[in-house]
């Protein structure tokens, strides 16, 4: 339990610093920052960078089936995506492409960037029949394998226990979202979602 | 059963050696995934669409090279000042090639400028000029960190690997050894039943 709060106030910690970052009131915290995740990704072995793995995965059963959404990037730099829903008889959608270094590069800096790594899926929400998400990164030697339910917004968030944690994973999934469907949508023009 | 399984499937991923840090309650997990792994991926959506490699005239069918997208070429521009707008990209990237679309994500919870944009050129031409040329270009103080976004690789080219979390079909007779991680007749019958294009 100590360990978990300990955790979540670093975590905080880098919340403050962010913040500031973009009050643009230091540029000092900025670059200590990146310093940080420079120097990670730096040290990172030719096979720690092969190993590395994300997947998430979104999705509830309904009227409608097993409606999901995942995608992952896996050894060999590629990404793959798939997007699964029955409404009004709707293909299911799966592409998969290889990205270049810099893409898996900037991955890895937001993944670091948030904390994700830090944190615990343990106070968090079960999954429930709203639905479920996954989060799976294996980065350097760590392997974290996150299961919780859909969050809807940060109101959500802040009933649980463990709010601070779960808001990194809430950002994190944006974020990653947000690079995803950039990637997959302007290599095959298509619109997720 | 369930630890078999788990090790199976992290000896796969790491190729024998296990991340020293573990956590979360998906790792224990006997269910959650594994069993719907096969819903997820059955029938004919064990297949990737992949875009075609441009096996062509200038011969850049060689793994590591530009990969054609759908309507261009993509770019990745990294190292963006978290203040940057797009129409600041715009000004710098137009110098290069007619822009068909830029991508400037922004930080969901800050607000501001994630920090990577992707950025479309018509022809391969105006995208190896903006690489070329803005990479180290400094724009507010921070020098871009520019390339492609999408590379061919051989190994994407090949059959198709049926969706599981192994790493490369290579290992999947390995892991058919050792009990049928998935279904080893799934596995063998998705590889080559469907034709990529």
């Amino acid at each position: 339990m100590t360990s978990v709060n300990e955790q979540i106030t670093d975590a905080v910690s880098t919340d403050v610093d962010i913040s500031n970052e973009s009050s643009g009131s230091s540029t000092a915290t900025s670059s200590t920052t990146t310093a940080t995740t420079k120097d990670i990704l730096n040290s990172e072995t030719a096979k720690e960078k092969d190993d590395f793995y994300l997947r998430y995965y979104v999705g509830h059963k309904g009227k409608f089936g097993h409606e999901f959404l995942e995608f992952e990037f896996r050894s060999g730099n590629k990404l793959r995506y798939a997007n699964n829903s029955h409404y009004k008889n709707e293909n299911l959608i799966r592409k998969e492409v290889c990205v270049s270094d810099n893409v898996i590069k900037e991955l890895k800096k937001i993944i670091i960037d948030s904390g994700i790594m830090m944190e615990d899926d343990s106070l968090w929400p079960e999954p429930d029949v709203v639905g479920k998400q996954e989060l799976e990164i294996v980065l350097k030697d760590e392997h974290i394998s996150f299961t919780t339910t859909k969050i809807g917004s940060l109101m959500d968030v802040e009933k649980c226990e463990d709010s601070e944690g779960l808001k990194v994973m809430f950002y994190l999934i944006q974020d990653l979202k947000c690079l995803v469907f950039s990637l997959i949508g302007l290599h095959f023009k298509i619109k997720p979602i | 059963m369930s630890e078999e399984r788990e090790k199976i499937f992290t000896e796969d991923l790491r190729k024998g050696i296990f991340p020293s840090k573990t956590k979360g309650r998906g790792i224990n997990a006997t269910e959650s995934m594994e069993v719907e792994m096969e819903e997820r991926y059955s029938g004919k959506g064990g297949v990737f669409d992949s875009l075609p490699v441009a096996t062509g005239t200038d011969g850049d069918d060689q793994d590591g090279q530009p990969l054609k997208s759908v309507e261009g070429y993509i770019i990745f521009v990294a190292n963006i000042q978290e203040e940057v707008q797009e129409p600041d990209i715009r000004d710098v990237f137009s110098e290069w090639g007619q822009i068909r679309n830029v991508h400037l994500n922004i930080d969901r919870r800050t607000g501001f400028t994630k920090g990577y944009a992707l950025i479309e050129y018509q022809s391969k031409e105006e995208a190896e000029d903006a690489v070329k040329n803005g990479n180290g270009f400094e724009l507010a103080g921070q020098k871009l960190d520019v390339g492609f976004a999408f590379i061919s690789s051989s190994s994407s080219s090949g059959p198709v690997i049926s969706v599981n979390r192994s790493i490369s079909s290579a290992s999947s007779s390995y892991r058919n050894k050792n009990g049928g991680y998935r279904g080893g007749d799934r596995d063998s019958k998705k590889k080559y039943s469907g034709k990529r294009y």
